[in-house]
């Protein structure tokens, strides 16, 4: 397997404070991944750091064989990197299919009619034309991350649970080769967590996508990753396959301090 | 109202294309009746307010699509009467017909809003806001000032006391449009369109005007363009993660809002005849606001229906109803009071506008979940969010 993603001593500073501290981070194709860690690890800001939301202070960031340190989120986004985010950041008073119609904006008018906005408003057959395929595609794409029927809904007005789900289809529409998911099944009650899992890994056995994952919740953390990278401070403190990670004694000290790690080898 | 718009919007396409027709011919015919009465000059206000509607609608796609604060938009306004004035003024000997200027001057505007967009679009909310005001100030005093306009780079000179816009005495008189054609195809007499002169003819070319900008609105609302403005109002940095270009979309937004603008000047400078700095004061951008907001922003019709009543509430009912009732008082002074009072009761109680933005089906704001604060907000969003609470 080929890797997708790699980053290469990347640190991100703001100011005195070193949120992310030389990280090196491979990510392999299709393979799902993730990063844990407590509040204020630099999980999220990793996360931005590869989106294009933050510069890299020191280090490269290859994407596909690319270098992409310093790219807009926009470029990034149209090379294949797509993201939801932490706290739902969806268009409020846009329905679910303009939502969706978001993320396929950059591939409309791709240059093919030559003609740019005044396609806007001329309007000739290859816009039509290209307007019911984006909505087309649109509608299946909603259909298929289960929000059927709510398409003319406005994105505020549908429950939380569906809108963490739009989001993700507004990502898949922008047709990523990476998926980064910053806590998605945060705020979710036991059943809906277990249902998000699910479509997470059939995300990656039905579109061939390379996820990679920002989670709390342990059981799906270690349910679904193949990888697991521990953050703690910055700084990668442990890495490998889930069940080594539950055993590693800097994890358990990291999340439940040092006193923690001795009661349990008492216990 | 709702249950009208709806009816209305039940109707087939071409009857209502018929009754807005029926409604544009025979407008005219009807107010040169209320005119014989009432002696207002209605049909005038009624010209003046479509260019105002207009201009609203341009200033529409700028802060009601793309959500972008400009409080300097009279200032397109004046580069496209002042770009007429140019190409028109008898001094100047150009004498550009009138439709080809229509069209440079609209190109020019919108020219200016790249110029000035480019480095101050990276800012949001009340940066912007502040830098457009700025702006709105310095184009009425720069016109004011180039009455003697010496340009020379290095040994060249290419301009040498020229005068450009005549300053504070204003350009006068300015082009008209020509149907001369018109009359010698059909052979009328010279001179029976009363071309330029009467407000009938005004009226018909300012509609035209209007139903282009229209037309162009409602495209531009519905299309991949308008939902990437409406994604940029909503939360542009999401909008940036979902592959939309930011700098580009506002960009065009504020270009075409200036060619809008540069239009509405051309009709208003020809239809006066004369233009002068103080035509295009911050009062103007601040009316044009208060249009959009009042009627909804967003909403291309509600802006189209907003502006005529505000328009002419102010030009019939402040300045010609109120004053022979109260002589005692200076109803103009009052003006302000007015919109000022009408902005209040609308934020208090319909902050959505007169004609709110419809569409998908609504639950009560009262459902809505409470969002946390966000984690990128700090860096990302100092901007105002112009959306109703509705």
């Amino acid at each position: 397997m080929s890797v997708l993603l790699e980053a290469k001593g990347v640190s991100k500073r703001f100011g005195g404070l070193v949120a992310v501290d030389t990280f090196d981070y491979r990510l392999e194709r299709q393979s799902i991944a993730s990063i844990i860690g407590p509040n204020g690890a630099g999980k999220t800001t990793f996360f931005n750091v590869v989106t294009g939301f933050y510069k890299p202070t020191t280090g490269t960031i290859l994407f596909d064989g690319r270098e992409i340190g310093g790219m807009r989120p926009n470029r990034l986004t149209r090379i294949g990197i797509g993201r939801t985010f932490q706290t739902i950041r969806l268009f409020n008073n846009m329905t679910a299919l303009e939502n969706v119609l978001i993320g396929m904006n950059h591939r409309l008018h791709a240059g093919v009619f030559g003609i740019g906005w005044l396609g806007a408003i001329v309007r000739p057959p290859a816009v039509v034309q290209e307007e019911a395929m984006a909505k087309a595609e649109a509608m299946e794409l909603l259909d298929y991350v289960g929000l059927k029927g709510h398409e003319d809904d406005l994105a505020k007005s549908l429950p939380y649970g569906l809108q963490r789900r739009l989001e993700i289809a507004r990502a898949l529409a922008t047709r990523p080769k990476l998926l980064l998911l910053d806590e998605p099944t945060a705020g979710m009650n036991p059943n809906e967590t277990q249902a998000m899992t699910v479509f997470i890994r059939r995300l990656r056995d039905e579109r061939g996508l390379t996820i990679l994952l920002i989670e709390h919740d342990m059981h799906v953390v270690m349910g679904i990753s193949e990888k697991v990278t521990v953050l703690d401070y910055g700084q990668k403190i442990a890495e490998g396959p889930p069940a080594e990670i539950q055993r590693n004694e800097r994890v358990i000290e990291a999340y439940l301090g040092r006193r923690a790690l001795e009661v349990l080898k008492h216990a | 109202m709702g249950s009208i718009a709806r009816s209305w919007s039940q109707l087939p396409r071409v009857v209502r294309i018929v009754i807005a027709l029926f409604v544009i011919v025979f407008a005219p015919i009807i107010i040169k009746q209320i005119e014989l009465i009432t002696n207002f000059g209605l049909l005038t206000q009624i010209n003046r307010a479509l260019i105002y509607v207009v201009l609203a609608l341009g200033l529409n796609i700028v802060v009601g699509f793309a959500g972008l604060l400009d409080l300097g938009y009279a200032a397109f306004f004046a580069i496209g009467a002042y770009t007429f004035g140019l190409l028109t003024w008898p001094t100047h000997e150009i004498g550009t017909p009138f439709f080809i200027a229509l069209w440079v001057c609209a190109a020019v505007a919108a020219v200016f809003g790249i110029l000035i967009g480019t480095p101050t679009l990276r800012l949001r909310g009340d940066y912007l806001a502040i830098v457009t005001l700025a702006f709105g100030e310095i184009i009425p005093t720069a016109v004011r000032n180039m009455s003697n306009v010496t340009i020379r780079i290095g040994p060249w000179t290419l301009l040498d006391g020229f005068n450009m816009t005549n300053g504070s005495q204003g350009l006068v008189p300015l082009g008209k449009p020509d149907f001369g054609w018109f009359e010698q195809i059909f052979h009328l007499e010279p001179g029976t369109l009363r071309v330029g002169v009467d407000p009938t003819f005004w009226y018909f070319v300012i509609v035209m005007m209007a139903v282009l900008v229209l037309f162009v609105a409602r495209r531009l609302e519905d299309s991949r363009l308008g939902r990437a403005w409406k994604a940029i109002r909503e939360d542009e940095t999401a909008a940036d993660f979902m592959g939309v270009d930011p700098i580009r979309t506002k960009l065009l937004a504020f270009a075409l809002g200036a060619s809008f603008s540069g239009l509405a000047g051309v009709v208003f400078a020809s239809m006066l005849g004369a233009i002068f700095p103080d035509l295009f004061r911050f009062q103007v951008s601040i009316f044009l606001l208060i249009i959009v907001v009042l009627s909804g922003m967003g909403n291309v019709l509600g802006v189209l229906i907003g502006g005529l009543i505000i328009s002419l509430f102010d030009g019939v009912f402040l300045a010609q109803v109120l004053p022979p009732l109260f002589p005692d008082v200076d109803v103009q002074q009052l003006r302000w009071v007015f919109f000022g009072i009408g902005l209040l009761l609308i934020m208090v109680f319909r902050p959505q506008g007169l004609f709110p933005v419809g569409q998908g089906k609504r639950r009560p704001a009262f459902l809505d979940i409470k969002r946390e604060p966000e984690q990128l907000s700090a860096e990302a969003d100092a901007g105002i969010k112009m959306k109703g609470a509705g």
